[in-house]
């Protein structure tokens, strides 16, 4: 695994707040095998990670942070993805990430400030491919 | 019903004719018994007319000297008696008298011969008590003697020889007759009586009616006059019963057709409405047979449907479940390849997990498809066109072949779930045979388009093939068994079909059709038979199967 400052296990704030400039993404996943491959996935492709359980700790991380792009799960406890999108009046560059297929109506509020959309289970290249479009700033 | 109501039913008409013929009958016989109450009536008022004629004629026949038995007609009421006529036989010298009682003596009323033996008022008390004898010959003057008030009538006749004031009698047949009593006998019925036994006119006795013979309906009876035979002939002058009575017979007759007809028309309604009514019950029988068929057929359904449901709802639930557990191992996987140091004893270890972990990932998704609760959203698009697409995600593996045969048909149905039928039906193809040959074309069929797969691999047992498109059923080692369960799915939803196509030579063929665009494909498709795609590697050599079929037929 990569050196930098990789929080491992639950998320919680990050405590070693990071260097401006390095490309810093957020994962927002509440299972824990999936969210920590995909940092690991992030991380070994030279990216700053930082993980949040739910969508509550994600708003608050966001609150006090920066990120650049969001790697954002739907079906979290405490607040989904639609929810922290709705709550955000400018987010990230988000990726959505679901196992289910999404409620019109729900996906419909959000769907300016979604950049992709990714249907789990998906190949680890293209998540790689798609968070590095997302920096690159292109519309999928 | 109709073309029964022209028709009662035959108890009816039986019971009808029936009630008919017996009043017919009964018509027969009461006019015949009417006939003969008819001849009975007029019997008795000749008889009435003969015994009162009998009477006269008794007390007219005179015995030879028989002053004494001279006709007594005083008890008789001498209204009955209008006037009397006879002609009489006296002998030619003879004279004949007719005598009135008088006192202990008679007198001469009238008289008749020549040379008149009598005159009227002469007394013959004496003469004729004491004498009595017998003329020969016979003159025939015509006495018209009119009588009335009490008399007691008597004859004399003197003979030619004998010395004036001399009687003698002679037994005469005296013809008697009557003309205008007004016996209620006469009154109805013409009435004759002859002084012999045949109805000679010179033996007339008497008649109530000079319209002689008589005419019609005539009876004839016998009468005894004294010690003779004589013959009566009466005929109605009209119908003697009561017109009532006479009627009774017709009035049987038409009572009795009507009643026949009325009972006729009501056993027949009753019939028919009985038969209507069995007609009904066994219509609605038939119809409560088939709503219970039809009420079991959609149980059966319900419950089948019911079950596919149970089972989709699960395995969706179970499908989605399993991509986060999958989305992790596959990341973990990844991370471990992207490690780079692999021995040379884990690289085969990691090959294998990762392409048993594709199997999952796949299996996951046919189950989350199989339920996809998406309604189609059709639209219009070239089947071609999709093809390419999906022969793009779904590239044949090595050694297969496939080769389309696709015209530019426009399939209007939900592009997506079309893409996932091509790639079901294709991949299906692929697991089945694992090297080989596939086939695909398409040809319009009315307002559809119908969508062939064929390979050339071991093909479909009959038995299995009613129920490959049943979901978890499969005869492949490898695969989900839902793969033909969502093409069926997708099918349905469209309102198209699919099925396995009986077909010459080896390999499985199976045909979906789809909704397509009828103006735009047309009904004339010539066959390609040159390919238009061709995707894949051949097979090798040795893996051909047998039976290749260079093009489907």
């Amino acid at each position: 695994m990569t050196g930098s400052n990789g929080s491992e296990g639950i998320g919680g704030p990050d405590t070693h707040p990071e260097p401006e400039g390095l490309p810093a993404v957020l994962v927002v996943e509440d299972e824990e095998g999936v969210r920590t491959t995909i940092a690991a996935i992030l991380r070994s492709a030279g990216y700053v990670v930082h993980e949040a359980p739910d969508g509550e700790i994600a708003l608050t991380m966001l609150g006090a942070g920066v990120s650049d792009v969001m790697v954002l799960d739907v079906r979290m406890p405490n607040r989904d993805g639609i929810s922290v999108l709705e709550n955000l009046p400018s987010p990230p560059v988000t990726i959505l990430m679901s196992a289910q297929s999404l409620e019109p109506e729900a996906y419909d509020r959000v769907r300016q400030k979604v950049f992709a959309h990714l249907r789990k289970p998906f190949r680890p290249e293209r998540l790689i491919e798609t968070v590095e479009s997302a920096f690159g700033g292109e519309e999928k | 019903m109709k073309a029964q109501a022209r028709w009662p039913s035959w108890l009816a008409l039986a019971v009808g004719l029936l009630i008919a013929l017996v009043s017919v009958v009964g018509c027969v016989l009461t006019l015949r018994a009417s006939n003969e109450h008819e001849s009975e009536l007029l019997k008795n008022d000749m008889a009435g007319a003969a015994a009162l004629v009998k009477l006269t004629v008794d007390n007219f026949y005179v015995p030879m000297g028989s002053v004494a038995t001279a006709a007594t007609l005083a008890a008789h009421d001498p209204k009955d008696f209008a006037y009397l006529s006879f002609p009489v036989n006296i002998a030619p010298g003879a004279s004949l008298a007719l005598l009135r009682r008088q006192g202990d003596g008679y007198s001469v009323t009238a008289a008749v011969g020549r040379p008149a033996a009598f005159h009227t008022g002469q007394d013959l008390t004496g003469n004729i008590a004491s004498t009595i004898g017998r003329a020969a010959g016979a003159v025939t003057p015509t006495a018209v003697v009119r009588t009335g008030g009490a008399a007691t009538f008597g004859f004399a006749l003197g003979p030619p020889a004998t010395p004036p004031g001399t009687a003698v009698y002679e037994q005469l047949t005296v013809p008697v007759r009557f003309i205008g009593s007004h016996n209620p006998f006469l009154d109805s019925i013409n009435f004759a009586l002859y002084g012999g036994s045949t109805p000679n006119p010179s033996h007339l006795a008497f008649a109530s009616t000079t319209a002689l013979p008589l005419q019609g309906d005539v009876v004839r009876q016998s009468v005894g006059v004294g010690t003779a035979q004589w013959l009566a002939v009466g005929s109605a002058k009209g119908p003697l019963e009561g017109s009532l009575a006479r009627a009774a017979g017709f009035v049987i007759l038409v009572l009795g057709l009507l009643i026949a007809l009325l009972v006729a028309i009501t056993l027949d309604v009753v019939s028919r409405r009985r038969r209507y009514a069995e007609v009904q019950v066994a219509m609605r029988t038939a119809e409560l047979a088939q709503s219970m068929s039809d009420l079991r057929d959609a149980q059966t359904a319900l419950v089948q449907r019911e079950r596919l449901a149970a089972i989709g709802q699960m395995a969706s639930v179970v499908g989605h479940e399993l991509r986060n557990p999958l989305t992790a191992v596959t990341n973990a996987l990844y991370l471990i390849r992207a490690s780079g140091d692999l021995s040379t004893a884990e690289a085969p270890h990691l090959e294998l997990a990762e392409r048993e972990l594709g199997r999952a990932t796949t299996l996951a998704q046919d189950l989350t498809d199989f339920v996809r609760p998406r309604t189609p959203q059709p639209e219009p698009f070239g089947i071609d066109q999709l093809l390419e697409e999906v022969m793009e995600a779904a590239p044949p593996p090595p050694g297969i072949l496939v080769r389309a045969h696709v015209g530019r048909l426009i399939v209007v149905a939900d592009r997506v779930q079309t893409s996932e039928l091509l790639t079901n039906l294709v991949t299906n193809a692929y697991q089945a045979i694992g090297q080989g040959h596939v086939w695909i074309w398409t040809e319009p069929d009315g307002g559809r388009v119908k969508i062939a797969v064929q390979d050339d691999g071991p093909g479909i047992d009959p038995e299995v093939a009613a129920h490959i498109f049943d979901p978890f059923v499969t005869t492949k080692t490898r695969g989900t068994g839902l793969g033909l369960a969502i093409v069926r799915r997708i099918v349905e939803e469209h309102g198209g079909t699919v099925a396995v196509d009986e077909h010459e030579g080896a390999g499985a063929r199976i045909v979906a059709t789809l909704p397509g665009s009828a103006e735009q494909n047309g009904t004339a498709h010539p066959r390609i038979d040159e390919a238009t795609a061709v995707w894949g590697s051949e097979p090798e050599p040795a893996e051909t199967p047998t039976g290749v079929v260079s093009t489907p037929s």
